[in-house]
This record gives C-alpha cells, structure tokens and sequence, in this order.
C-alpha cells in the first residue's frame, strides 16, 4: 500500500482521501431491491417490499452493481 | 387414547407417519387446549383453521404415500414477530395492530414446508424488548408455574419468547418458534422448564422477523426436549439469498447426530459468573450441570471471560441502537397504526403516531438508542460498545482454546412475579446477564431443565457452543437432559 505523508506543525500527517460518488445505477433493479430502476414507470409501481421498509423486510446489495 | 397434547414433537411426527393418528386429530386436541386457555393469554390471534388445513395435507399426503417433511403433522403456535402472509402481525405492539402481510417470514415458510400447522400467533414483549412478557401492548402472558407456598402469585413467563414459553409449558402446543436478541429464547425456556436453542448467528434466515436489533436477532425453536429442538431447528435454518447476513451452509442433520457421550470433550465453567450473592439454588443446579456432564465422560475445566462484566452494559447501547434505526420506519405512513391530530402537519403525525403506537420500554430504548447514536456521543457510547463486544467475542476465542463447550446457569434467578421488576428497568435488564455475552458473540446457547428451586419453580442451565458447533450444544443438553430427569410439569389452574 502507497503513503502519502506531508510534515505539518505539529507532527508527521498522513493523507487519505475517500471518495463518495453518486451515480444512477445502470443495472435493471434498484441497488437496494429487486425493484425496477427504469424511469418512468406508473406511480408505485417500481417499489418492493423493501423499498416500502414493510416489517421484517432487508435490504439485500444488487450483485450486479457489485460486480 | 392417549391424550395427544402430551406429545411431543417426535412423538407426533411417528405417530402420525405410521398412522396410530391422524394430523387432524393431533390438531384438534391442541385448538382443544388453546380455546380452554385464554386465561394465560399467550396467544394474540388463534388460528385453529390454519391447523387443521395443514394436518388435511399431511394426511392427505400420508394417504397418497408421499414422503412427509420433518415437521409433518406437528401444530406449532408461532411467534408474532414472524411475519404471517394474511394472518395479522403485530409484535405485540399498538402500532402494527391490525396489520396483515402480504409476505410469509422464511422461517415460518420452511416450517409449513416441512409439514407444520399453525395454532395461532404468539404474545411477546412490544417488539421484543422485555424479559417477562409485560411489555405487551396485548396484555401480558401469564406463566402456568406457580410457587409452591399457596400464594397463586402471576408469575412471568420469561421474554421476550414469553407466550412460546408459556404455551409449551401449558401444553397448548409441543413447539413454538421463539427469537432471540439478548437471552429471549433461553431466559423464557429457564423460566417454565423447558428447552430452547439459539442456533448461531445467520443460521436461521431474518428475512420477515419484525427486526429489533439486527446484528443480535436470531431466530431457533423452543420445545419440550433436546430432540424435538433438533427436529424443528432443522426444519427451520438454511440459506436464504434474501437475508444478506444468511449463512450459506448446508443445515447439519442434527438430530441423527444426537449423542450424549461427552467423552473427550471439554466444558469450560466461566469463573466470572459465580456472581457474589449468586443465588443458593442457581449454584447448586449449576453444581449439579457440572456432576451431570462429568457423568456423561466430559472433562471439567475452569475458564475466565474476563469482560463478561461489561456485556450487559455493551448490550444495552448496541441494541436500543439497532432498535432506534430499525423502528425509525413505524410513522405512520404506509401501514398500521395512524394519527393525525387535527390540523396537523407530517411532523405531528410522526410524533402523535409514535407517541399512541410505542410502549414506555419501546419508546426508553428507542431514546437510548438515538442518544448514544447522535453526534456528540457515539464515539464515548456506541464506538466504545463495539470495541467491548469485540472484546468480548475474543474471550470465547481464548476460551475455545481449552474447551469445547461452556455450562453456566441460563438466568441468575427463577421466575418472578409479575410487577415485581417492572418499577426498575435495571433490575429487570439484568435478568439477561448470563444470555447477553453468547448472543454478542453471535455463538449458538441453549436452555435445558436443570431442576426445581426451593419454591418449586424451573431453573435452567445454559451450554454455549462454538460457532456453528449447535451440534455439541444439543449433546451436551441431551447428557444433561437424560439425567436431570426433570419431569415437575405446572398443575393445571387456568
């Protein structure tokens, strides 16, 4: 693993950058669901079980948007 | 004819396969003792309809000479925590009152796959949050045990699994499923004097239980004996893509592996829980656990979970953490209860909603929770929760290193009465003392009869295994169950 340090005033830092990206998955269902995730559907008519947080309900990563 | 409701799930299951009965008629002996035990209240809804189709099919199947499923023509009374497609579920809560899925949980689907019937849904602890049962929006379970000193004291039957307990205890049914978060199948199986296991984290899919905290939450089945548990634990784990922490195994076949011979084995007695003031009849049961598994070939060996001490505090910031997040769902919006004071806005809504729906403990722990996860604090509280449950889990790891299996009592005292804990939510939680390291372990812990206290009341004793290993938990509660010899069964008042 590479390190990036730099020395500061008051000692030795190192520097890590995480990133946050958002992006419209590509895959057919949501990333959360087994929902649609095309647009423009009917209203309701792209929400799981899930997606409505029902009770007992759990969320499960898309293996695709994984992969 | 024998009475049926005196059988257990074993039992059932070969009387019904070699046709000494039929699965209806084993049904409607149990719909009998429900209907005639209302005065216990350990069933939110009864079912009796749902019992008797099933046992239709199984007979139906036994007729047809096709293979029957390992629970086949067995009635079991199920937990309302598991969600049942069109059979209302509530988590014994105000604010799921009057909700029916339209999902079956995958537990309760494998059991009616394996040929199970339903006697009715189960009373809990509000959203499994409670060690006796009084936490119920629908009124608490009240356990069939009495003390022997004349008194007819209501005593709990343990929780949150307290209408499973109760049920079983008073022949209303030979098995129920129970879930367990911090000690909510153990505690209530100590409580009435029968057995209940825990499988290991991921061994029974989540996937439709009302969620409490969800890294503890565990599904597994309480029952009359060690067998019939290994029977109904099978018929109810397995692999289930739709629950993301589902361990993907194949279920072990636990019953044909039951073997009492503990020879070459090791048991490790936790020197940490001889608690000062530990009570006079928990510590000679425990004794006894110690006798009994040295008599079946085990070799006894002191251990020390040297941070047993802090479990219970790391439990009680973890999960009212999960819980706060989890519940945060119940607003009001798209099911169950809804109230909207005139004028109101959505704010009000959620808070009117909130307010009618939760109980005091549900509405304590989703405070607790919130605090200890808000900004200013997560690092002193719920950072430091972690670290110790890692901790934790790291003294069974050296523990594992000079046994094989852990014997300790399953809750530090029996039953009490109902309201004697109920002013003192601490004394109440520590109730869970024993269960709650296991259960932050993630390590599968079962509850066997260890014998009667002074007041004639069940206690229990726990074994906790290592991951995975359920197998060595139910042999080393068969070597203890075949020589406790526990018979003692609560007299009929109800």
């Amino acid at each position: 693993m590479s390190e990036y340090r730099i020395q500061g005033m008051t000692g030795e830092w190192e520097v890590v950058i995480g990133l946050e990206v958002h992006a419209q998955v590509t895959s057919n269902a949501k990333l959360f669901s087994g929902a649609s995730a095309a647009y423009g559907g009917e209203p309701n008519s792209h929400v799981s079980l899930v997606d409505a947080a029902m009770p007992g309900m759990l969320p499960v990563p898309n293996r695709e948007c994984i992969r | 004819m024998t009475d049926l409701t005196k059988l257990g799930v074993a039992s059932i299951r070969s009387g019904v396969a070699s046709g000494e009965f039929t699965a209806v008629e084993v049904a409607e002996a149990f719909n009998a003792n429900v209907a005639a035990a209302k005065a216990l209240n350990a069933f939110i809804v009864e079912t009796p309809e749902k019992a008797v189709e099933a046992a239709k099919a199984v007979d139906a199947d036994r007729a047809a000479g096709k293979p029957l499923g390992k629970m086949a023509g067995v009635p079991i009374g199920m937990k309302d925590l598991f969600a049942t497609e069109g059979v209302q579920t509530t988590a014994a809560s105000h604010i799921l009152e009057g909700f029916v899925p339209t999902y079956e949980s995958t537990v309760s689907a494998n059991l009616w796959k394996a040929g199970a019937g339903m006697l009715g849904k189960l009373n809990l602890d509000q959203f499994a949050m409670g060690s006796s049962n009084e936490t119920s929006y629908f009124g608490n379970v009240i356990s069939p045990w009495r003390r022997n000193d004349g008194s007819n004291a209501a005593l709990a039957p343990g929780g949150s699994s307290g209408g499973s307990s109760a049920a079983i205890a008073a022949r209303l049914c030979p098995a129920a499923t129970g879930t367990d978060t911090g000690g909510s199948i153990r505690q209530p199986a100590a409580f009435v004097g029968i057995s209940g296991i825990k499988p290991t984290y991921g061994r029974c899919s989540r996937w439709g239980i009302v969620a409490f905290a969800s890294s503890l939450d565990q599904a597994g089945p309480m029952a009359r004996d060690v067998r019939d548990c290994a029977i109904m634990l099978e018929a109810m784990a397995g692999f289930d893509p739709k629950d993301s922490t589902s361990l993907d195994l194949p279920v072990p076949e636990w019953e044909a592996g039951l073997n009492s011979d503990l020879r070459g084995k090791k048991v490790g007695i936790p020197k940490e829980y001889r608690l000062d003031g530990i009570d006079e009849d928990i510590a000679k049961m425990w004794d006894n656990g110690i006798a009994w598994l040295k008599d079946a070939g085990a070799e006894i060996v002191e251990i020390s979970l040297p941070h047993t001490k802090y479990a219970l505090p790391a439990y009680y910031i973890i999960a009212p953490a999960e819980a706060s997040s989890n519940l945060a769902r119940y607003d009001g919006v798209r099911y169950g209860l809804r109230d909207l004071p005139d004028g109101a806005g959505l704010q009000d809504m959620y808070a009117a909603t909130r307010a009618a729906g939760f109980g005091a403990e549900v509405r304590r722990r989703i405070m607790i929770g919130t605090y200890v996860l808000s900004a200013g604090f997560y690092d002193a509280y719920y950072t430091q929760a972690q670290k110790v449950r890692a901790l934790i889990a790291r003294d069974f790891d050296n523990a594992w290193k000079q046994c094989d299996l852990i014997l300790a009592p399953t809750a530090p005292s029996a039953a009490f009465g109902l309201g004697e804990k109920t002013s003192d939510p601490l004394s109440m939680y520590l109730n869970d003392v024993f269960a709650v390291p296991a259960s932050l372990a993630g390590l599968p812990a079962m509850s066997v009869p260890g014998g009667l206290d002074k007041q004639g009341l069940p206690l229990g004793l726990q074994i906790v295994g290592k991951a995975l290993d359920e197998q060595g938990v139910l042999n080393a509660g068969l070597a203890i169950e075949e020589r406790a010899g526990f018979t003692a069964e609560a007299e009929k008042w109800w």
